[in-house]
């Protein structure tokens, strides 16, 4: 442990690095002497209740609010095929819908009349209900909370309302190229039908009727599955006390899971181009990648980082924006997942010259694998960043209750942060090469292109697509 | 019967927070000083994590530039970042006369980028290639992000409003000094190096945020068509003929006005002292000479009225109609926030729950004021995206009807209560970020000229009554005080 603290306090010490700095800049050096402050993030309170959701709590009486989170092993990999949509829908009906003895309306209005806000949200694996609201208030919106998840009314009206909504999401989704770029890209790496890229269409959404959003609502909204992160300004007695009234009669029980689907690890070098009068090219370049409990994962994120997951200095960044002026937004990001992951370069330029960059993307990720080829100081700078904002991680108080839960929820330790950290601060180059070669094939990019028909010019059987997204660093999750 | 007890049990509670005491007391959180330049600061101590969230905010923006040269504030925010002449070179000394030499062939080769002169153009083409050459080998591209990212900060960034471009970043509490002298660098010695190349990337980024976006180019079209002759009708990235003309030298011109002391406000929030504020903003930014404010703009443009434009864009349709209203210190800025809240704050709002839960002929409504700007005269919005199925007509005229019902009848004061409620809570939301505060008190102090706006803004919202909701409905949301934009395919 003291050893490495004191390995990460050398990364970070290392502050004026000759390579990289200019002469110039030494004179700022007097303001990096310091010591970055160690992080220590304040405790959260840790209770379970009986009925089995993990409640982590912690107090922060500074401004008269409180945030609270609960997370479901809840997502649309569980649609079933033939009902692409429903996970979503649910979780759009139950906040939609009414809950305990409010109809819709009423639930609305009693909401805006506290001034609370309250989401639901139905990621891939995870779903999350949110509430923010005045401390005061906070006797009378925790309930809203509760009704909302375990006692919503799913009204067949609100029901109509969603779907449609859904749909018109998805019409004006194929509007945005932007947006157009990324849900295509996941079908060409994933397959159509997987889990992992499958999305709703007008037939899915018209067999989804009430019966099935209720099947599907109380076969996964058990409590004993949930966990609950919560800050703010309250007392964590007194809040204890109230959810286990608030939750004495949520129904518990194992959740049986259907199986999904493994993804197959395939890698196809898939072209496709989706034609759009745009006046760029929206490109997004990438294959499967790791899983979420893979060990070379540290040192994936850093190989990332340095290639285009480090905002300005990456070496996307570096070359094609600020070298070549050729675009505005390009990033790289690694995203392990429950199953393979992804590894993704995405980026818009003008459209005559998307097959110029997408040549120069495959051009770093070909040189980025060569043995030898990360230098040491790339390195350093890569850990110095990661680790000298960790701290962000931990500066708010629900940021930490919010991070414990994640980590249960991921099946990680309760200190997930320090083997993060202490992983970062000993990855070694070789380490780096090795993941590098490993795990990143630029022989077998899958891309996608949403641009003008002759973009590019392509060659015989390919075409050539760019793609993008509006985002300047595609730092790794965790 | 349910449903009346409930909402009188709604009305008896927020009646009973009538003059909301939330229990936070902003303006005795706040610090205020001025440097000896007149660069005014802000400080809010927050001692809970050992960090700290900074910005610099500078009294200038889109409403600044003159017509033709559109789009020089916000290329001026991308200059900022690289560097100065100790930040982002090896050797200013080899590496300034090499940039001098760029701005001349770079900026005759801007001006002739119209001409026939092919030979010349082709000349200075090879020139700026070949200079451009030449200042690589003394560049370190990117250095600006590169310290301050290897130092821990965190959401570093920029941008640029019709109003003010602010620069940001949260960094640990033992990096203040740092913080501010490289802020410093960027704010008052910009090397406008690598201008050009600049240049095409914020071309790259207009094609992506207006001319391939539905939003963005809907946006465009509204605010070219309510103002004319003036700052407010163009979009902050620029059209894309001004962009390509802009030199150097309009670079420089428009910093060396804008960029003074007396013309920005800095807003420290976090786990820092009051006096040590002072010695480091006074260490950092104190050296730089006083300068007289420069005049704003006198004008946001010529306000156009009782107009409907159509516009055709390769997307699904979406109506903006909005209204011209003036800016504090006009009370009507009140009752429009109010108006807004009302309409669209929330799924029991009026416009939200009309058109999205009732008559099922929308997907999404939103309402804002202070569009572009809140500086000079500007607009309320309401922009709604139908369902398929649902004609724009269809639109306005539900949206005709809800604002006829504000000049008509009186505001319930249950529905005020419930707007009083909503501003409140969001204002406290706001507060719980170290960098939202920062923005949020340097946005008040910069624009309205006091910080302590916001800390009034719920009390100002809680005095707007129902009368003056009419009255404001009365004068300002009149047909010839309207623009409609329809967007279909």
């Amino acid at each position: 442990m003291m050893k490495r603290v004191s390995q990460m306090a050398l990364v970070l010490a290392v502050t004026v690095m000759p390579a990289l700095a200019g002469a110039d800049a030494s004179f700022l050096a007097p303001y990096e002497r310091a010591s970055l402050p160690a992080i220590n993030p304040p405790k959260a309170i840790v209770e379970v209740l009986p009925n089995g959701m993990r409640c982590y709590l912690l107090e922060d009486h500074t401004i008269p609010v409180a945030h609270v989170r609960v997370i479901t092993k809840v997502g649309t990999i569980y649609d079933p095929a033939d009902k692409a949509g429903l996970a979503s829908i649910t979780a759009i009906l139950m906040r939609s819908g009414g809950a305990g003895e409010l109809g819709p309306a009423q639930f609305d209005a009693a909401l805006d009349g506290y001034g609370a806000v309250l989401s639901s949200d139905m990621g891939s694996e995870m779903g999350t209900a949110t509430l923010e609201s005045l401390s005061g208030d906070l006797d009378n919106t925790l309930p809203l909370l509760f009704e909302m998840i375990f006692k919503p009314r799913l009204d067949e009206t609100r029901l109509d309302v969603a779907k449609l909504n859904v749909q018109e999401a998805l019409r004006r989704a194929d509007d945005d190229p932007e947006e157009l770029a990324a849900y295509k890209y996941r079908q060409l790496v994933y397959g159509r039908q997987s889990p992992w890229a499958r999305r709703p269409d007008g037939d899915s959404l018209s067999r989804i009727k009430v019966d099935d959003v209720r099947a599907f609502h109380d076969k996964y909204f058990k409590a004993g599955d949930m966990i609950l992160a919560a800050a703010g300004d309250f007392n964590s007695r007194e809040i204890v006390t109230l959810l286990r009234r608030l939750t004495a009669d949520a129904p518990k029980g194992e959740v049986s899971f259907p199986e999904v689907p493994a993804v197959d690890l395939k890698f196809r070098a898939a072209e496709e181009r989706i034609a759009r009068p745009t006046t760029q090219a929206f490109v997004r370049m990438g294959q499967l990648s790791i899983k979420r409990n893979n060990p070379d994962k540290f040192a994936l994120f850093l190989v990332n980082e340095i290639l285009g997951g480090g905002a300005f200095k990456s070496r996307l960044m570096q070359d094609i924006r600020t070298k070549r002026g050729m675009v505005y937004s390009i990033w790289s990001s690694v995203s392990p997942g429950l199953d393979y992951g992804l590894f993704t370069v995405g980026l818009a330029t003008k459209a005559d010259q998307a097959d110029k960059v997408m040549e120069l993307v495959r051009g770093h990720i070909e040189k980025i694998i060569k043995p030898g080829d990360i230098e040491q100081s790339e390195l350093v700078y890569a850990k110095q960043s990661i680790l000298s904002g960790l701290i962000f991680d931990f500066d708010r108080a629900f940021k930490v209750v919010d991070g414990r839960a994640r980590f249960y929820f991921y099946g990680y330790p309760d200190d997930y942060w320090k083997i993060y950290r202490d992983r970062i601060v000993s990855a070694k180059l070789s380490e780096l090469s090795r993941v590098a070669a490993k795990y990143l094939h630029p022989d077998a990019l899958d891309s996608l292109v949403v641009g003008p028909e002759a973009s590019g010019g392509g060659k015989e059987q390919k075409k050539d697509d760019n793609g993008g997204k509006g985002k300047t660093s595609g730092r790794s999750g965790r | 019967m349910r449903y009346r007890v409930l909402s009188i049990f709604v009305l008896l509670t927020a009646l009973s927070m009538a003059r909301p005491s939330y229990g936070y007391d902003l303006k005795k959180q706040v610090s205020e000083f001025s440097l000896p330049n007149g660069m005014k600061w802000l400080v809010v101590r927050r001692p809970g994590a050992p960090v700290f969230s900074g910005i610099v905010m500078v009294r200038t923006g889109g409403a600044d530039e003159q017509k033709g040269k559109s789009g020089i504030a916000h290329m001026f925010e991308h200059m900022a970042f690289k560097g100065s002449s100790r930040l982002g070179t090896s050797d200013w000394s080899k590496e300034q006369p090499i940039l001098e030499k760029m701005q001349e062939a770079g900026d005759e080769l801007t001006e002739l980028r119209n001409s026939k002169d092919k030979e010349k153009t082709a000349e200075l083409t090879r020139e700026l290639a070949r200079l451009s050459h030449e200042a690589d080998k003394y560049e370190v591209k990117n250095e600006v992000w590169e310290v301050m990212m290897r130092n821990g900060a965190h959401d570093l960034n920029a941008y640029t409003s019709k109003d003010i471009t602010a620069y940001h970043a949260s960094m640990p509490a033992s990096r203040l000094e740092f913080w501010a002298r490289v802020i410093a660098e960027m704010v008052f010695d910009p090397a406008l190096r690598e201008f050009y190349t600049e240049r095409s990337v914020v071309s790259e980024e207009r094609r992506t945020s207006v001319e391939n976006s539905p939003e963005g180019a809907l946006a465009e079209k509204l605010l070219s068509s309510a103002f004319k002759d003036g700052p407010y009708g163009w979009s902050t990235v620029g059209f894309d003929d001004d962009v390509s003309g802009l030199t150097i030298a309009d670079a420089r011109a428009f910093h060396e006005r804008n960029y003074v002391p007396s013309n920005m406000t800095g807003v420290i929030v976090g786990d820092v002292t009051l006096s040590q504020v002072k010695s480091v903003m006074m260490r950092a930014f104190g050296r730089f000479p006083a300068s007289p404010r420069p005049q704003g703009p006198s004008t946001s443009g010529t306000p156009v009225g009782g107009i409907s434009v159509k516009m055709h864009f390769d997307a699904a349709p979406a109506v903006a109609i909005a209204f011209h209203k003036p800016t504090l210190p006009d009370k009507a800025e009140y009752s429009f926030d109010v108006m807004t809240s009302l309409l669209c704050d929330g799924r029991s709002s009026r416009l939200e729950k009309r058109l999205i839960y009732e008559e099922h002929i929308a997907k999404d409504v939103y309402c804002t004021d202070g569009y572009p700007g809140s500086r000079l005269p500007n607009l309320f919005m309401i922009w709604v995206e139908p369902l398929k199925g649902a004609s724009l007509s269809r639109i306005v005229r539900s949206l005709d009807e809800e604002l006829g019902r504000l000049r008509t009848e009186p505001v319930s004061e249950a529905e005020l209560e419930r707007v009083r409620k909503q501003v409140t809570a969001s204002f406290m939301y706001d507060l719980d970020s170290n960098a939202d505060l920062a923005e949020a008190l340097a946005r008040f102090e910069t624009i309205f000229g006091d910080w302590k706006l916001l800390a009034d803004y719920p009390s100002r919202i809680a005095e707007v009554d129902a009368a003056e909701v009419m009255s404001t409905s009365n004068k300002y949301l009149t047909d010839d005080n309207r623009v409609t934009v329809e967007r279909v395919k």
